[in-house]
């Protein structure tokens, strides 16, 4: 029966927290405030810890890092649990040394599903939405006894802190933002004595990208985000098996990913061999299903024969990764990030296939490597894949999630029995094999249940034909945004909810 | 009066927790609805302040830190640049009709407010005029739906709603976007 420990001074929520847990069986210890809980955690040693952010005294981020400092606590899985969602939280509590990230409010369903995957997967993996798991980095990891704890960037972790030239001017004292260790939060009206050595300045206007009003690029966080995972993402990711203090994590003797067949990365590989089955069309549609209010998409068309999904969406990618092709197998990041083309108003972001078809394509490492600096800044990213050369099985090794698209004409069936064989010869675990059959014509041929039966494998999902699908191409916008209540959107989002998990 | 208390029983109870953007603060607090939606209690000139409790305050340019905290606080609401509301169920009128008109559409902007570049869309009956509707409507938060608000000085802050709720007195410019 695990032991968690849940740190909250809401108490309300935390006796639903405790309730919710309780009732599948876990023994729940409860806290309520940040420094009752560290010593809970250094006395009991929990199995996890679903900490607060906003309490008074230590903030859940403090009680994070006092958690990581200790040797005796280090080895804990920590979920944060808190109402402020958005990104930055999400990136501060990750910085901090947590391995799962929960907005309030949460259901029972989704609260459980988490706690369930962050104990199996143990404190040295992160676990994302849709329960798409990562290694920590290690700069995060309890090593050799001694946890590293990263310096705390003054604008916190996740955002960009402009590093200002020797000689530039201070700005106003009134420009400044308030300075100090974290630790030194105070109840508001409290004075605060400044601390000019750490205080950060804000870019000079010479500093500050110019960009349209409304551009939605957030290239120097890509930027910072790149170089941050950059080198943690490139070596297998393999957690130790014991932490400092001798605790093996639970569920260390499960399988997991990165020790079976290497690290995967939140990517999931939409791939048909026949063309007119509509592969693309049903990545750049789950592209779009996958997107919610924490997910940052990415859509990435690894067609070395003119792909289509920058033509589908009525974009003009003034880069392609066709351009990386002389830089061997790890491309310069600024160029990859430089290539990413965000998709105005859906915040989906494209890296585009060459305009012209290419003779050559990606390495398996530079595939590789491209993925490791998408998905350092974007999460989960959806590969249009429409053949089996060395940079799709590059992506299809790291794929959390591999989409066959086949189509009802036997052609297709075909074509797509001889592609499972492939993957499965190319070393491709098949639990991670999704069939999806798709019906880019009005006319129907073979039944579901023949394909099944000839493929040997069950369809995943039955995409129904859409009449306006030609229409929805024509005008750059993808059924799941332009008809969302149709058959064929939901289907989509059905599919979508089915790869993340 | 007794009908329109009856009326409001089907309305979401209890907390609505919310992001309260001023041009230097973020603040994180929780607003009791007692049976009024958020935003017809932000709306409702009679008060120029809104109780919250369980409030943190984050400096707008280290969004992330918690700086100070206070169990209930006052914000007053005119001061408020935008507000960001998680999901979007949270603090607006469920009725279809208020806020948003029947048959709507949504109509995508650029509002530039306190200092926030806010891309969403604003829901309307496809005959509204959106530039006068913003212009001329008599209440001081209008919803902005799939919204993304960016500090204009550090465009890697951006702050992802189901809404977001602008105030018009802080509104700087704003403009139509292309769909």
């Amino acid at each position: 029966m695990p032991h968690i420990l849940l740190i909250d001074d809401d108490f309300n929520l935390l006796q639903m927290v405790k309730l919710m847990l309780e009732r599948v069986g876990h023994q729940v210890e409860v806290a309520k405030e940040g420094e009752k809980g560290i010593v809970l955690a250094a006395q009991n040693q929990p199995d996890l810890a679903v900490i607060d952010v906003m309490m008074p005294g230590l903030s859940g981020y403090d009680v994070v890092r006092k958690l990581r400092d200790d040797p005796l606590t280090a080895g804990i899985p920590i979920i944060i649990l808190t109402a402020r969602s958005q990104p930055m939280d999400k990136q501060m509590a990750l910085d901090a040394g947590a391995n799962a990230f929960l907005s309030k409010p949460v259901t029972a369903q989704e609260l459980i599903d988490r706690v369930d995957a962050v104990l199996k997967a143990g404190v040295g993996f992160r676990v994302h939405t849709g329960l798409l798991t990562e290694p920590v980095p290690e700069r995060v990891t309890p090593a050799d006894g001694v946890p590293s704890v990263s310096v705390p960037s003054p604008f916190g972790p996740g955002i960009v802190t402009p590093v200002p030239p020797p000689a530039a001017a201070t700005p106003p004292a009134s420009a400044l933002p308030p300075s100090g260790p974290r630790s030194t939060r105070r109840p508001i009206g409290v004075e605060e004595a400044p601390a000019p050595a750490e205080r950060t300045m804000p870019p000079s206007p010479s500093e500050a990208s110019r960009r349209p009003i409304g551009a939605t690029d957030n290239l120097p966080t890509m930027e910072a985000a790149m170089s941050r995972r950059a080198s943690a993402a490139a070596p297998p990711g393999v957690p130790p098996a014991e932490t400092p203090a001798g605790r093996k994590p639970i569920g260390a003797e499960v399988v997991r990913p990165a020790a079976a067949s290497g690290v995967r990365l939140p990517v999931v590989t939409v791939i048909s061999l026949r063309g007119g089955v509509g592969a693309t069309t049903v990545a750049i549609n789950l592209a779009f299903g996958l997107t919610g209010s924490t997910h940052r998409v990415g859509l990435l068309d690894l067609s070395p024969t003119s792909g289509h999904v920058a033509l589908y969406l009525h974009l003009t990618p003034p880069q392609h990764w066709g351009l990386l092709l002389g830089q061997g197998d790890a491309p310069d990041t600024r160029t990859i990030q430089q290539m990413l083309l965000p998709h105005t108003s859906t915040g989906i972001t494209v890296m585009a296939a060459p305009p012209m078809p290419t003779p050559e394509t990606l390495s398996q490492p530079a595939a590789q490597h491209i993925l490791r600096q998408i998905t350092a800044v974007l999460n989960p990213v959806v590969v249009d894949a429409r053949t089996l050369d060395t940079a799709v099985i590059g992506s299809l090794l790291l794929s959390t999630c591999v989409v066959v698209v086949t189509s009802d004409d036997p052609a297709s069936v075909h074509s797509t029995g001889q592609l499972l064989a492939a993957l499965q010869n190319q070393g491709i675990d098949m639990n991670r094999v999704r069939v999806v059959l798709n019906h880019p014509r009005p006319t129907f041929d073979l039944p579901a249940d023949t394909i099944q039966k000839a493929l040997k494998r069950p369809l995943a999902a039955d995409l129904p034909y859409e009449p306006k699908q030609s229409v929805a191409i024509r005008k750059g916008v993808p059924l799941v945004l332009g008809m969302p209540d149709g058959s064929f959107a939901t289907s989509i989002r059905q599919l979508a909810r089915m790869v993340l998990g | 009066m007794q009908s329109q208390v009856q009326g409001q029983a089907s309305i979401r109870k209890g907390f609505v927790a919310g992001e309260f953007l001023t041009r230097t603060y973020r603040i994180s607090g929780e607003v009791e609805l007692r049976g009024v939606p958020l935003l017809d209690q932000l709306n409702d000139l009679n008060a120029q302040f809104m109780t919250l409790e369980r409030m943190y305050v984050s400096p707008l340019l280290d969004p992330a830190v918690l700086s100070g905290s206070a169990p209930i606080g006052e914000v007053r609401k005119d001061s408020m640049g935008v507000i960001i509301l998680t999901q979007l169920k949270d603090g607006l009128p469920q009725r279809e009709g208020r806020y948003m008109g029947r048959d709507h559409v949504d109509k995508n902007m650029l509002i530039v407010v306190s200092g926030l570049e806010v891309v969403g869309s604003l829901r309307v009956h496809p005959s509204v005029n959106v530039p006068n509707f913003v212009r001329t409507t008599p209440e001081m938060f209008i919803p902005v739906f799939n919204a993304t608000a960016t500090i204009a000085t550090r465009r890697e802050i951006v702050f992802k709603g189901g809404a977001i709720l602008v105030n018009r007195n802080r509104i700087e410019v704003f403009c139509m976007v292309d769909s």
